[in-house]
C-alpha cells in the first residue's frame, strides 16, 4: 500500500465522524483545485508563520486565504501541497519548494499521531468559474468534516451537543432534515449553496458553510 | 578617505538589507485570514487582510473577546447581565449599570423617539410570549388577551435613565428590554474598534447577516456583499460594494412558523404586538452595524419610506410583500448594486 494511500485511510478511520463512502479526509486533494498548502499539526502558529515563509518564496500571483480549524480526535499530522490542482509529491521530489516543505514537515515533527490537532490551510484564491464548492461542517466549533458537493444525493449524520442532525448534500448544496433541538431553525433554512451561506444549529451548536476559493464570490451574505 | 568611507558604508547598508531580505519573510504577500465561530448565539466571521497571520489572529483573538463581553452585559437570556438585571427590578427600583450599557440604552431611546415607537427595546414581554427566542420553536399563534396584556408592557418612555448615576429603571412590573434588535451590530462594532485600534484597517465582520466592512478587500477593490433572495433560499437578490460600511438584513424567512398558510415570524411591531407583515425583507447599509441592525428593524416593520429615518449616506433596499423591490435613491449607484437572477 503507498504510503499516501495509507495515510488516507488512517485518516479516514481517525475522523471524528467519518462515514464510509462519504467523508473525505482533511488532507485530500480532491478537496481543493488550484493551489494550496494544508497542514495539520500541533503547532498552529508555528505552521502559519512557516507557511507564510513558504509562500513568499513562491511565486504566487494571486491572493492568499488562510485558515485554521480545530479538529476532534486522533489525527496523523502531515502536510500536503497542491499546486495547479496536481497534488505535490514533494518527499520524493529535490526541487526547491520539495526542500522547503521537507523543512517545514521536519519542525513541525510530520508525519506524527496528534490529538486534537489544528487543521492549517493556505489557498490561492482563484477563478470563481473553476472553483469547487466545499461544505464544511463544525461541531462545537470544531470541524468534523469537509466534503466536495456530490452529484448523487447523500444523506449523513453528525454529533451535536444536543444529539444528533442529519443533513443531506447534493450538487445543489446542502440542507438539514433533522435537529434534535426544539427549534428547527436550521431545517426551515431550505437548501444552503451559495458560498458564504450557511446553516446554523445554535442549540446542537452545529454549523455547515458553504466554501469556494474563487475570486467572484461575494465576501459576506446579509440576510 | 572620506569618499572611501561612505563607499564603505553604503555597501554594508546594502549587503545588510540583502541578508535580511534573505531570512525574513516577504512582507508584499498578504493574507485573507478568515476565522468563525459561534458566539453569543450566531455565527460570527471574520476575514482580516494582512501581511502577518500570526499577529493577526491575535488581535483577532480580543476582538471574539470583546464580542463575548458585550453579550455578557446586553443579553436578556444570561441571568448575569445588567439588562436581566434591569428587567428583574422593573417596577421597583432603578439598578445601576455600567457607563457602557447605559449609552446603548441611550442611543435605543433616541432610535425610538426618530422612528415614533417603532423601534423600541421595551418589546421584551412580547418577544418572550412569541418565543422565537426560546428553548422550543413556536407553533402556535399566542391567545389575544396574552398579547394585549404584553403590549401594555411594551413603552419605550417607561425605560428611565439617570446620567448622573447611569442607572436605568423600567416603570412597570413586568416590562422588560430585549436589544436583540441592535445587539449583534453594537458588538461588531466594538470587535471592529479593537482591530482598528491594533493597527488593522482592512477587514470584515458578518454576525449572523449583519455585515460591517473596514478598508479594501484588496488594493482598489471593495468588499463585496450578497444580500439573500428572501424567498429563494438558493438565491442572491444581488450584491453590494462596500467600504467603511456596514448592512443589515430584517426578513422574515429564518424564525418562523406558518398557521393556515400564514407566516408568523419573529420581527414583531410593538404597536400591534403581531409580526409586521408589511415586507418580507429590509436591507440598510448605513455607517455603523448597530444603526444599521436599527434601521432595517423600523424599515421593515413600516415598511420603510415613512419610518425612514436615515442619513443622507444611508440607503435601503426593501422587498414587499408582493416581492417588488424597493431602492432607496442612492442604493444602486453608491453601492454598485448588481442584480443577481
Amino acid at each position: 500500500m503507498k504510503r499516501r494511500d495509507f495515510l488516507r485511510n488512517g485518516l479516514l478511520i481517525a475522523g471524528a465522524v467519518s462515514i464510509p463512502g462519504l467523508a473525505k479526509p482533511f488532507l485530500s486533494k480532491n478537496l481543493v483545485t488550484g493551489t494550496s498548502l494544508t497542514i495539520i499539526t500541533d503547532d498552529v502558529d508555528k505552521a502559519a508563520s512557516l507557511g507564510q515563509t513558504f509562500f513568499s518564496k513562491m511565486n504566487i500571483k494571486s491572493r492568499l486565504k488562510y485558515e485554521d480549524y480545530d479538529l476532534i480526535g486522533d489525527h496523523i499530522g502531515d502536510l500536503v501541497f497542491v499546486k495547479n490542482g496536481v497534488l505535490f509529491d514533494f518527499k520524493n521530489s529535490d526541487k526547491s519548494d520539495a526542500l522547503l516543505l521537507k523543512e517545514i514537515a521536519t519542525k513541525l515533527h510530520l508525519p506524527t499521531n496528534f490529538r486534537n490537532p489544528k487543521l492549517v490551510k493556505f489557498i490561492a484564491v482563484g477563478d470563481a468559474e473553476n472553483s469547487d464548492k466545499t461544505i464544511k461542517i463544525f461541531s462545537n466549533n470544531s470541524l468534523v468534516k469537509e466534503i466536495k458537493l456530490k452529484k448523487e444525493l447523500v444523506s449523513f449524520s453528525v454529533e451535536g451537543v444536543k444529539g444528533t442532525s442529519e443533513f443531506q448534500i447534493s450538487q445543489n448544496g446542502i440542507k438539514a432534515i433533522s435537529a434534535p433541538c426544539g427549534h428547527k431553525t436550521c431545517l426551515k433554512l431550505g437548501t444552503a449553496s451559495i458560498v458564504g451561506d450557511s446553516l446554523v444549529c445554535i442549540p446542537n451548536k452545529l454549523r455547515a458553510v458553504v466554501y469556494g476559493n474563487g475570486g467572484g464570490f461575494p465576501d459576506a451574505i446579509s440576510f | 578617505m572620506v569618499v572611501a568611507s561612505r563607499m564603505l558604508f553604503r555597501f554594508s547598508i546594502v549587503w545588510f538589507v540583502a541578508v535580511v531580505s534573505c531570512f525574513s519573510q516577504d512582507s508584499s504577500q498578504t493574507y485573507e485570514v478568515y476565522v468563525s465561530k459561534n458566539l453569543i448565539g450566531t455565527l460570527i466571521e471574520a476575514k482580516i487582510i494582512s501581511k502577518d497571520v500570526n499577529s493577526s489572529k491575535k488581535i483577532l483573538y480580543h476582538a471574539f473577546k470583546e464580542i463575548e463581553r458585550i453579550d455578557s452585559l446586553l443579553a436578556w437570556q444570561i441571568p448575569t447581565s445588567e439588562i436581566s438585571k434591569i428587567n428583574s427590578y422593573a417596577g421597583k427600583s432603578p439598578v445601576k449599570i455600567s457607563y457602557e450599557t447605559y449609552s446603548i440604552l441611550e442611543r435605543s431611546l433616541t432610535y425610538s423617539e426618530s422612528s415614533n415607537g417603532i423601534f423600541d427595546v421595551t418589546i421584551g414581554p412580547l418577544t418572550q410570549l412569541w418565543g422565537f427566542n426560546g428553548d422550543e420553536e413556536p407553533t402556535t399563534v399566542p391567545d389575544k388577551k396574552a398579547i394585549d396584556s404584553c403590549l401594555k408592557l411594551v413603552g419605550y418612555k417607561d425605560l428611565i435613565l439617570n446620567s448622573n448615576d447611569t442607572s436605568a429603571f423600567l416603570r412597570r412590573a413586568g416590562m422588560s428590554i430585549d436589544l436583540g434588535g441592535i445587539g449583534k451590530g453594537y458588538a461588531i462594532d466594538r470587535a471592529s474598534d479593537v482591530l482598528k485600534r491594533n493597527g488593522l484597517t482592512s477587514f470584515l465582520f458578518n454576525a449572523g447577516g449583519d455585515v460591517l466592512v473596514s478598508g479594501y478587500k484588496a488594493e482598489d477593490q471593495n468588499w463585496t456583499v450578497g444580500i439573500k433572495d428572501p424567498r429563494k433560499e438558493d438565491k442572491l437578490l444581488g450584491s453590494v460594494e462596500l467600504t467603511d460600511k456596514s448592512i443589515a438584513t430584517s426578513g422574515d424567512y429564518e424564525r418562523y412558523f406558518e398557521v393556515d398558510g400564514k407566516r408568523y415570524h419573529h420581527i414583531i411591531d410593538p404597536f400591534t404586538g403581531y409580526p409586521a407583515s408589511n415586507s418580507v425583507s429590509v436591507s440598510v447599509i448605513a455607517e455603523s452595524a448597530e444603526r444599521a441592525d436599527a434601521l432595517a428593524t423600523t424599515v421593515f416593520i413600516t415598511q420603510g419610506i415613512t419610518g425612514w429615518q436615515g442619513t443622507s449616506d444611508e440607503e435601503f433596499l426593501i422587498v414587499t410583500n408582493d416581492l417588488k423591490n424597493i431602492f432607496s435613491p442612492g442604493f444602486k449607484k453608491k453601492y454598485h448594486f448588481k442584480s443577481i437572477k
